[in-house]
């Protein structure tokens, strides 16, 4: 049974559309994407799971036909929004929240934390 | 199995191909070889001579060097002579005394220049040009000269007239003939020729006999013709003609020819067993080859022969295309229309000044040569109908029309079989060059690289590019040249897109011309030709989220995320206050401290959030950014000069900093990178940059397209002795040409490879004007100049944009993941097992 919350993170006029931005819950940092075509909203891990930096809501968004990514802004390996999927590399993934927009605020849904 | 002895005597430009012929097959190690160079330099080439002049520089034109020898395990025997060849022992004696058996003899001893023997021929002010000591000679003798008179006006004479030119001499060309390249050119074809080298300034002084050289009294010579007239000058230089140098063949009693030449065969065999000879000393039914081309073809069939495959010599075509004195002279087969029933047609475009004709046979069938004056351009197309036997089409005039004029000509649509040769240089064939492409060659530079093709003389480039171009097509490999699936344009398309409807933003483009959503090529390349037009605040609201990773934060992002700095140091020159400023920054931030190689000092690891604070600190102190993130214009790197250095001719410093001033922050499809030396000494190595300036007695050289880096490239002489506002207005428009035309992260070293025309276009665009940009290119880059801000002070003055800054949204925290550790005194990113133990000791 789910046990995950949702928790808002910040207002909507914070985030940079069409681009990323960090945010810290926790120890966990969280990059947060904003398509304004389509007015949704991606919640990704902010680690770079190829250099191990925390960097991932500084990357470029874009789409391959149907999939949206980011892509690094170290090495440009590109990520799912969706999933965190690596569209580069099957064997790698970043974890993945959803999120939504109520009254303005942006809230992720994090697994209840232990 | 023992090694075949084979000694080859002398190491010239064919003697070299030999050589690299062997090694490009991988049979060395069949040989025992053994090289004697009478030159104390190996070899050069000497096509290139008059770059010598220009560039001073040796190393530029060197082919073989002692390490590459050496690696091939080959003997040099350099500045020693043969004196001695006995054919029957099959031994060589050298000036040196030693002896040496050979099993393979092969000669490559070339030529000497032919000095007609007037009286006072052998004078101190005459000279020849054929080596790099004959060229330093006429250097040195030029330094005391005003004038200078080249006897003979072939192609090898017009050569020397424009070295002669370049030493800033007034220049005569006398010439027995009653015009100028006798052997290459028709009468109007040499009127026109010898009209446009007067109009530079060269006197042209045609049926003249020399008969004299009288030393005068004050210095100089007075030359005297058989028509009684005289001409007073300082320096005089034979360009008669080339005879073999066949001394050593006719010590050893080998045939040689009534005029000099060692008599060869088919196979280049001599009269003597195991002798070969080829390149200028041989003579081949009759015939010297003056050009190197056929040298090259003839020791291909030696190394047949050595290696025991059937090969031939069959003549060689001796058609030719060159720039003399900035004139373009192009003359194909049989150009004078000798042979029987040979037809012509001709346009004289005095307007103009052009001059075309071409020879056809007496049933207007096929093209039996064709001479080009002031414009070349169809040389490669012609040139390949004439070597195939094409049939020619229904209207062979429509082929007097340079390509540029008529695109749906005859040319274009005829079709060149595998066998066409397109670089007669390296024999390269339209074979081998499609051959490449399906070898996975995607670019005319990898094909140049892949098959050598267009890198001997150049003439070829226009025809390579062609054949790669439809290869590529043919292969269904049509390289998409779509910038990305969200725009089906090419960097230029959208490059003149942006411009030509005045696009403005990102969003505007991709709603006008795209789709999707955009990706991370298009969106900087975008962002790029955006500031490339308007020159915009990069951090503006519509341009941000395109911004790549360093762009986005105005700093060099590094591997864990952290940012270096680089202020602007214009021409390396720095105040002591400021120098202070960049240690306290450096000690107060924590930041590790580096000097870079473009003279300045880059500060690492500044967290995002101490980016702003750094700056305000670096304005303060009057810095301004130093655009080290953008593919943008970097830094012009100098040495000191003429201020300090007591070798200095030009301010070197005092150029770099109205350069630097100048372009700072232009951005365009990739970073640029200048410098300007201020002597011939190039301290500052310009020849590395995209744009590179050297001082002379006279003002500056403009050096373009070269690099340092993963694939150095020694830079071109655009221009020589320029004054400063000419000097700025090429750079002006050959900055704004590339940034029209190059591809995206293409730069100026690469774009040159892959420019049809290469450097003789680009001398077309933006010094002749021949696309008639110049003025627009002027102007797009003064209204660049006009829009500079420096980009951190904007930054500073706007909440929002500082407030970006901030590591994270929804909190004032910093950013714990970066972990630094010391080092030296200095501090560096902890790797990431000294991470887990910092953590654990923490915990």
């Amino acid at each position: 049974m789910s046990t995950q919350q949702w928790i808002p993170v910040c207002h909507e006029n914070q985030l940079l559309p069409d681009a990323g931005v960090a945010a810290l819950l926790g120890e966990r940092q969280l990059a947060l994407f904003y398509v304004s075509a389509k007015q949704q909203f991606f919640v990704l891990d902010n680690l770079d799971p190829v250099t191990g930096a925390q960097v991932m809501a500084r990357g470029l968004i874009g789409n391959q036909g149907e999939q949206w990514y980011v892509a690094s802004p170290l090495l440009k390996q590109r990520y799912c929004l969706h999933s965190g999927q690596s569209l580069d590399d099957d064997q790698v993934a970043l974890p993945s929240w959803p999120a939504r927009c109520i009254n303005g605020m942006v809230e992720v849904a994090l697994p209840e934390a232990a | 199995m023992s090694l075949t002895r084979l000694a080859l005597v002398g190491n010239g430009m064919v003697g070299h191909h030999l050589l690299q012929n062997l090694a490009d097959q991988g049979v060395l190690a069949q040989f025992a070889i053994t090289v004697f160079s009478e030159e104390p330099l190996l070899a050069y080439d000497r096509v290139q001579l008059t770059k010598y002049m220009e560039h001073g520089s040796a190393e530029d034109l060197s082919l073989g060097s002692m390490a590459q020898y050496q690696a091939w395990g080959i003997e040099v025997k350099a500045g020693v002579v043969i004196e001695t060849l006995d054919t029957e022992q099959q031994v060589i004696t050298a000036s040196d005394g030693t002896q040496h058996k050979y099993d393979q003899l092969v000669l490559a001893t070339g030529s000497y220049p032919f000095v007609p023997p007037v009286p006072g021929h052998d004078g101190p002010a005459c000279h020849v040009y054929r080596t790099i000591p004959d060229l330093d000679g006429i250097k040195a003798a030029a330094t005391r000269a005003r004038s200078g008179v080249v006897i003979g006006g072939g192609l090898l004479g017009l050569e020397a007239a424009k070295a002669l030119v370049d030493l800033g001499l007034d220049t005569h060309v006398v010439e027995f003939a009653d015009r100028l390249m006798i052997q290459q050119l028709d009468a109007e074809g040499g009127e026109l020729l010898g009209a446009k080298i007067r109009a530079l300034g060269v006197k042209v002084h045609t049926q003249k006999n020399t008969q004299a050289i009288v030393p005068l009294q004050e210095g100089g010579v007075q030359l005297q013709f058989a028509d009684g007239e005289v001409l007073e000058t300082d320096l005089v230089v034979f360009s008669a003609g080339i005879r073999p140098r066949d001394q050593l063949a006719r010590q050893a009693g080998l045939s040689v020819g009534e005029r000099g030449g060692i008599v060869i065969n088919d196979q280049c065999q001599t009269s003597a067993a195991n002798v070969y000879a080829v390149g200028e000393c041989a003579l081949w039914q009759q015939r010297i080859f003056g050009l190197v081309a056929p040298g090259y073809q003839m020791a291909k069939v030696v190394v047949s022969q050595l290696l025991g495959q059937e090969a031939g010599f069959s003549g060689a075509d001796m058609s030719t295309k060159l720039k003399l004195l900035g004139v373009d002279v192009a003359s194909i087969g049989d150009a004078q229309g000798r042979t029987e029933g040979a037809k012509s047609y001709r346009l004289f475009d005095e307007y103009h000044g052009h001059y075309h004709k071409l020879v056809v046979d007496a049933k207007g069938e096929h093209l039996l040569g064709a001479i080009l004056v002031g414009d070349a351009t169809q040389y490669s197309d012609l040139l390949q109908i004439y070597l195939n036997r094409m049939s020619l089409p229904e209207h062979p005039e429509m082929l007097l029309w340079s390509a540029d004029d008529n695109a749906d000509s005859g040319v274009g649509q005829m079709v060149l079989p595998d066998s066409a040769t397109i670089c007669s240089c390296h024999n390269v064939t339209k074979g081998d060059v499609v051959s490449a492409v399906q070898g996975g060659c995607c670019s005319l530079a990898d094909v140049k690289q892949q098959t050598r093709a267009a890198t001997g003389c150049g003439g070829c480039v226009q025809a390579l590019n062609n054949v790669v171009q439809s290869s590529l097509q043919d292969l269904g490999m049509e390289v998409s040249s779509d910038l990305c699936e969200h725009f089906a344009y090419t960097r230029q398309e959208l490059y003149d897109l942006v411009r030509v409807e005045g696009l403005k933003s990102f969003a505007e483009v991709l709603q006008q011309h795209g789709q999707g959503l955009g990706c991370e090529i298009c969106k900087p390349t975008l962002a790029s030709i955006l500031a490339s037009c308007w020159n915009d605040y990069v951090l503006a609201g519509e341009h941000v989220a395109q911004q790549d990773s360093n762009d986005r934060y105005l700093a060099n992002i590094q591997k864990d995320g952290s940012y270096s700095v680089v202020p602007r140091v214009p021409a390396g020159e720095i105040k002591p206050q400021q120098l202070i400023v960049l240690g306290e920054v450096a000690q107060e931030f924590g930041l590790y401290s580096k000097i870079t190689g473009g003279q300045r000092v880059d500060l690492f690891g500044a967290r995002q959030e101490q980016l702003p604070a750094i700056w305000q600190r670096l304005l303060d102190a009057g810095f301004e950014t130093g655009h080290a993130y953008g593919k943008s214009v970097r830094t012009v790197k100098s040495c000191v000069g003429s201020t300090w250095c007591r070798y200095g001719v030009g301010n070197s410093v005092g150029l770099a900093l109205d350069l630097e001033n100048r372009y700072k922050g232009v951005r365009s499809p990739h970073k640029l990178k200048f410098a300007v030396s201020g002597c011939t000494r190039e301290c500052a190595e310009a020849q590395s940059k995209d744009i590179g300036v050297i001082a002379t007695d006279k003002g500056w050289n403009l050096y373009i397209c070269g690099n340092g880096g993963m694939r150095p490239r020694h830079a071109d002489l655009l221009a020589t002795d320029l004054d400063q506002a000419t000097l700025i207005s090429y750079i002006d428009r050959l900055l704004m040409f590339y940034i029209k035309t190059a591809d995206r992260l293409q730069r100026t070293s690469t774009w040159l490879e892959n420019l049809a025309g290469g450097l003789d276009y680009v001398r077309q665009v933006v010094i002749e004007d021949k696309l008639g940009l110049a003025t627009q290119l002027e102007a797009q880059m003064q209204a660049l100049v006009d829009a500079y801000q420096c980009e951190w002070r904007t930054t500073l003055a706007d909440p929002q944009a500082v407030a970006r800054f901030q590591p994270f949204v929804n909190t004032q925290a910093s950013d714990s993941s970066i972990v630094m550790v010391s080092e030296r005194e200095q501090m560096r990113p902890a790797t990431s097992s000294e991470r887990i133990n910092l953590f654990q000791e923490i915990a």
